[in-house]
Formats: C-alpha cells, structure tokens, sequence
C-alpha cells in the first residue's frame, strides 16, 4: 500500500458520519498472548505499552514480582503474567512488552509474552465471567476479556509502579 | 731337498772351512807381527843402554885426560856425552814405559848419571883454575873409577834384564808360529775332509736315481709304454721321473685312441661303401623327382608372382592406416592438449566463483544484520503503534483518525514483520544454497583439478602412444618398402625357380653322371679299407 493509498483510505474514514451503535461498540482491547492463551486487555485502561528493557531481580522477593524496573521513567515493580497465570515463569528478555494497566500515576506493569494486536471488544462475550471478577467474558476468537481495575485492585499486585518512586 | 740345494751346500762347506783356515792365519800373524815388534823393542832399549855406557866411557876418558893434562880438547869427548847421555837415558825410559821396574831403573840411572856430570864439571872447573897435586890426582881419579863402576853395574842390569825379556819374547814367538802351523795343518785337513764328504753325498744322492731314470727313459722309450719309473726324490731328478711317466701315460693313451680311430675309420669306409650303393640306387630314383620339382618349380613361380603383389598391395594399405593413425593420434593430442587448458581454465574461474559465492554468504551475513535491525524496528514500530492506538482511544471521537494511523502503522509494521520474516526466509535459502554452492563449486574444482591431472596423463600417455604410432608406421613404411623389396626379391625368386626348372633338367643328366660315380666310389671305398687294414696301428714302435 502506498502512502497515496494510505491518505485516501484514512480521508475516506474520516469521512464517515459515527454511528451511536458503533460508538458503543468503540470498545477496543490490546490482544495479549501469555502461555498459549489470548488475553484481551480494554484500551480504556492501557495507557501505555513498553518493551521491558534491563530489569533487576530482587532476592526473596514473591515468584510473581519480575524484578525492578524503570518504565518510560517510572521506577516500579515488573509482575510476571505467566506466573500470574500459573505458569512456569518468563524467560526475561528486553524486547519482551510490558503492559502498563490501571491508573497513569499508579500504573501495574506486567510483562506478556507478546502483544500480537488490538480488536473490538464485542458486545456479546460468549461466555461472561462471574461478577467481580477479572475475567470479563470470552469472545468467539476465544480471547478472555480482562477488567484491568479489578485486576489492578488484586492485592498480590498491591505495589505499582510509582510506589517506590 | 733340490739338486740346486744340494750342489750350494757341497761347495759351501769347504768355503766355510777355508774361511775360518783364512781367519787363524791371519789371527796367528797378528800375534807373530806383535812378538816381533816387541823383540825390536827390547833390541832399541838394550842399543840405546849400550849407547850410554859408551858415552859415559867417552866422557870419563876426556875428563881423565883433562885432568892429567889440562888440555881442553881432551874435554871433547866429555861434551858430546854430556849432550847425549841425558836423552840416552830418557829414549829408553820412554820405551820402557810398559815395564815399570825397568823404568825405574832407567830414572834412577839418570839421576846417577847427572850427578856424576855434575861432580866431573866442578872438577874440570878446579882443574881450569889450578893443576891438580898427586894426591887429589889420585883421589878424584879413584872417585871417578867408583862411579864409572857403579853406572857401568847399573847399565849392565839393565841390559841383562831387557835381553831376558828378549829371550822371552823370542821364545813365545817361537810357540806361536808353531802353534798356528799346526792350526793350518789340521783346518785344512778338516777341509779336505769335509769336501771328499760333501762330494760323495751329492754324487750319492744324484747318481743313483739319475741312473734309475736312464733305464726307465730307455725302457718306455724302446716302446714299453705301460713301463713307470720309481724313484723317491722330491727334486728335480723326482720331477724329471714324473714328467716321464706322464709322458708314457700320455702316449698310452694317445696309442689307445689312435687304435679306436682306425677301427672307425674302417667302419666309417664300410659305410661309406654302402652309402654309394644306395646312392647309384637313389639316382634313378633323383632323376623322376628332379623332373618332378621342374614342374612344380614352375608352379611355385606363378604363386610367388601371385603372392608378392598381394603382399605389396597389403604392405601399402598398412602404411596407409598408419599414416592415418598418426594424424589421428598428433589430433587427438591437440584435442587433449586444449581440453586441458580449458579446464584449467575452468578450474580458475570455479575458484573465482567460489571465493565470490563466499563473499556473497559474507554479504548475507551483513544481510542478516540488518533484517535483525528491520525486525527490531517493526517491532517497535508495532509497539509504537498500539501504543499510538492507546492514545487514539484515549482520545476518544477525536482520535478516531488517529486511531486510523496508528492502525496503518500497525498493518506497515506488521507489514515490515511479515517481509523481514520472509527475507530472512529467503536469505536462509540463499545462504544454504550458497553453501552448497561452495560445496559444488570446491567439489568441482577439485574435479576439474583431478580431470587437469588426468588429462595431463592422457596427454602424457597419448605422447608415448603417438610416438608408439609413429614408429609403428615408421615400422610399417619400412615393412612397405620390405615388401616392394620382397615383391622384387620373389621376382628374382620366379626368375630363379625358372632357373632352377632348368637346372633340374640338367640335373637328369648329372643325376646319371652321380651313379656312375657312386659305383666308383663303393669301389674306392674296398680299396681303402683293404689299404688301411695292412696300415700298422702304431704297436710295437710308437707310431701310427
């Protein structure tokens, strides 16, 4: 596609009147993978999306807890998505990205195997998950739909990036 | 021991005897020569005593007279004593220097003498100043007479002692010759004797087998061949019979061979009789296939005419095919010669092109660098456009065009994703086929190496084949011209068998002629052997 082509295409977006039914249906998520498994996280809440860099390794501390981080120049606490999702903790490499969740002054960094794209959210999530928990619901491309403040609000990921600052 | 030997040792005895007869001789007239001399000796000391006394006598008379008298000449005779007797006296002691008792006597006859000189002088001197009175007239006349007495005693044993010793001498010299003739008479007996012995054994020892060889030379020499001489020298006499004896044995068997001879000689002339009868018989039988082999001559002439132009047109067609086959072999050694610079040639550009199929795979590593670098980049292009998205939903309605960008810049760099991931696809193939590229291309020019090696062999073995054709035709132009030579040497053999048709014809005649003188030969052959049976066979006289 040439640029040309890619002007027109965007003048011509531009040029459609936004339908309500569509505004709300303007949920967009950032498609995730962690294992083998899919996991959509809300763009409302991903405010930031930064690859992992040099990380340090803190003794003692909890399996989840990656290490110590500086992020778009926040110093915090780096979890591990595998871990959290019980599975055999990542291989930490500096391209590795790292999901920036939850509020911009108190972030919750978690580091994914790899963030492959971004996708509406739908509206019908086959299979909602239960209330209250971090689990929105799974779509038809079975992606598991995340709430990032309940998953911000869990207490093992009680320290975010920014505590420390 | 050698007659030589034998000889030299009889001769050399009585040389030895005269030798040592030689050396007495001359030992006895060394000592008759030394008793002589020194008789002389005692003979000069008993003059020169003699000449003393005399002197003395002379001096004293003088010195008698003077004092008498007192006339000096008177005193004459005392002045030549006085100048003579001192070297009187010393002569002879000097010759009596062996004999020391002598000696002494002679030393003290001098000191008796100068003293007596001495007093004379010391008178003659009181005599010149006055005359003498009757009384010391007397007494130094008196005193003069005592010492003349005394030095006459004293020469005179002096000399009685040195003509004992002369006697002496004399007589020891007298022993001596006697004693050396004698010496002579008995060496030389003993030499004489040594001679007559020395003269018997040799004759002894030569005489005898010398005599034995006589009889056995006139007994095998009168014929008696079987005759051996028997003799136990190891000398030239011993020698002498063995080369006899080999002689008659020589001659035995000599006489023995030249019997075996004559009695094949008469076989052979019995054979010889019987083979002219058979061949009068075979002339006629020679006379049919004479006339035969004139036929047959004369068609063995046709089929060599035959033969040697097929043989000349055969020999061209060879040297042809040879000419050929080394036009051939030089093109082919060309051909090879080529090929091997080309794949020489070949070989280098397969080297050229391995070192820049290497230098491609170097650049695809420098490719790979950079498709890592362009993935890198897509992939935070991809992270810079979520994050763009991010922000365009964060923006809401009015960051749906952004949200539209950050989308292309996703789709460029999943895009960018998509084609590093297929280059680096494309690169990997280019990189393995490159790889087997070099594998093919060092396989080849190690082929093309062996090939170059083994066209060098064939060139070399291609060398040696065209120098085998070469000769090979060189060969075959030679057997060519051979066969024109042959066609033209069977043309003389066609002119020859025509000859010897000719021949043959002629050869019935001679064929007759060859009976006749078979006949003459079976007859000359009788008389032969009736000639040489009357021949003696060399018995008897040693002859054949």
């Amino acid at each position: 596609m040439t640029p040309a082509e890619i002007l027109a295409a965007r003048a011509r977006a531009l040029a459609v009147i936004p339908d309500p039914e569509a505004a709300r249906a303007d949920r967009r998520m950032i498609v995730a993978t962690i294992g083998a498994q899919d996991y959509g996280f809300p763009l409302a809440q991903v405010h930031r999306i930064v690859p992992l860099g040099r990380i340090t390794r803190l003794p003692h501390a909890p399996p989840l807890v990656a290490g110590l981080a500086s992020l778009a120049g926040i110093l915090g606490l780096v979890f591990d998505a595998r871990v959290w999702r019980d599975l055999p903790p990542s291989p930490l490499g500096p391209k590795l990205p790292v999901l920036m969740i939850g509020p911009t002054s108190r972030p919750l960094a978690l580091v994914v195997d790899a963030v492959v794209r971004y996708a509406d959210v739908p509206a019908d999530l086959t299979a909602p998950g239960p209330a209250g928990s971090w689990l929105v619901g799974l779509t038809a491309e079975r992606v598991l739909v995340v709430d990032d403040e309940v998953l911000a609000a869990d207490p093992a990921f009680s320290l975010a990036l920014g505590d420390l600052s | 021991m050698t007659i030589t030997k034998k000889i030299t040792l009889g001769f050399a005895l009585p040389i030895a005897v005269l030798l040592a007869v030689g050396g007495l001789f001359r030992s006895v007239t060394t000592r008759l020569e030394d008793t002589a001399s020194w008789v002389d000796h005692s003979n000069q000391i008993t003059d020169l005593v003699q000449q003393t006394l005399t002197r003395m006598v002379d001096a004293e008379t003088g010195a008698r007279a003077f004092f008498l008298v007192g006339k000096e000449e008177f005193l004459e005779p005392y002045l030549g004593a006085q100048a003579d007797v001192t070297r009187l006296v010393d002569e002879a002691g000097r010759l009596s220097v062996d004999n020391p008792e002598q000696h002494g006597r002679l030393e003290r006859l001098r000191t008796t003498l100068v003293q007596r000189l001495n007093i004379v002088a010391t008178a003659i001197d009181a005599r010149r100043k006055a005359p003498f009175d009757d009384a010391t007239a007397v007494a130094t006349l008196a005193a003069g007479k005592v010492a003349m007495d005394a030095v006459r005693t004293d020469l005179g044993t002096i000399r009685e002692t040195e003509l004992g010793l002369l006697a002496k001498r004399r007589a020891a010299a007298s022993d001596s010759a006697e004693n050396a003739q004698l010496a002579l008479v008995v060496a030389l007996a003993i030499g004489i004797l040594l001679s007559m012995l020395s003269s018997y054994l040799i004759a002894r020892s030569v005489i005898g087998p010398l005599a034995v060889v006589r009889e056995g030379v006139d007994r095998i020499g009168g014929g008696d061949l079987e005759y051996r001489i028997v003799i136990g020298n190891r000398d030239e006499l011993g020698q002498l019979a063995a080369a006899f004896n080999a002689m008659a044995g020589n001659r035995s068997k000599a006489e023995a061979e030249i019997v075996k001879r004559s009695d094949e000689r008469a076989r052979v002339l019995e054979r010889v009789g019987e083979i002219a009868s058979r061949l009068a018989a075979s002339a006629g039988e020679l006379q049919a296939t004479t006339a035969s082999q004139a036929s047959g001559a004369q068609q063995q002439s046709a089929a060599v005419v035959q033969t040697s132009a097929q043989a000349a047109e055969r020999a061209h067609t060879v040297a042809e095919v040879a000419r050929q086959a080394v036009e051939a072999g030089e093109a082919g050694h060309e051909s090879l010669d080529s090929a091997t610079a080309t794949m020489t040639r070949a070989r280098d550009q397969a080297n050229r092109v391995a070192e820049s199929i290497l230098s491609l795979a170097e650049q695809a590593q420098s490719i790979e660098e950079i498709i890592a670098s362009v993935d890198d980049l897509s992939e935070q292009s991809n992270m810079l456009a979520l994050n763009a998205a991010i922000e365009a939903a964060r923006a809401g309605e009015q960051g749906r065009g952004f949200a539209v960008v950050a989308n292309e810049m996703k789709a460029l760099a999943e895009g960018s994703k998509a084609a590093t991931v297929q280059v680096r696809r494309i690169l990997g193939t280019i990189q393995k086929q490159s790889n087997q590229a070099v594998m093919m291309t060092e396989a080849s020019t190690r082929g093309l190496g062996e090939a170059a090696v083994a066209a060098t062999a064939v060139g070399s073995t291609m060398r040696t084949l065209n120098e085998a054709i070469a000769t090979a035709a060189q060969s075959v132009g030679q057997i060519a011209a051979s066969a024109r030579q042959q066609s033209g040497g069977l043309q003389q053999i066609n002119q020859a068998m025509r000859d010897v048709s000719a021949v043959a014809t002629q050869n019935l005649a001679t064929t007759r002629q060859v009976g006749e003188a078979a006949r003459d030969l079976s007859e000359l052959g009788s008389s032969l052997k009736e000639i040489f049976a009357e021949l003696p066979v060399g018995r008897g006289d040693g002859r054949a």
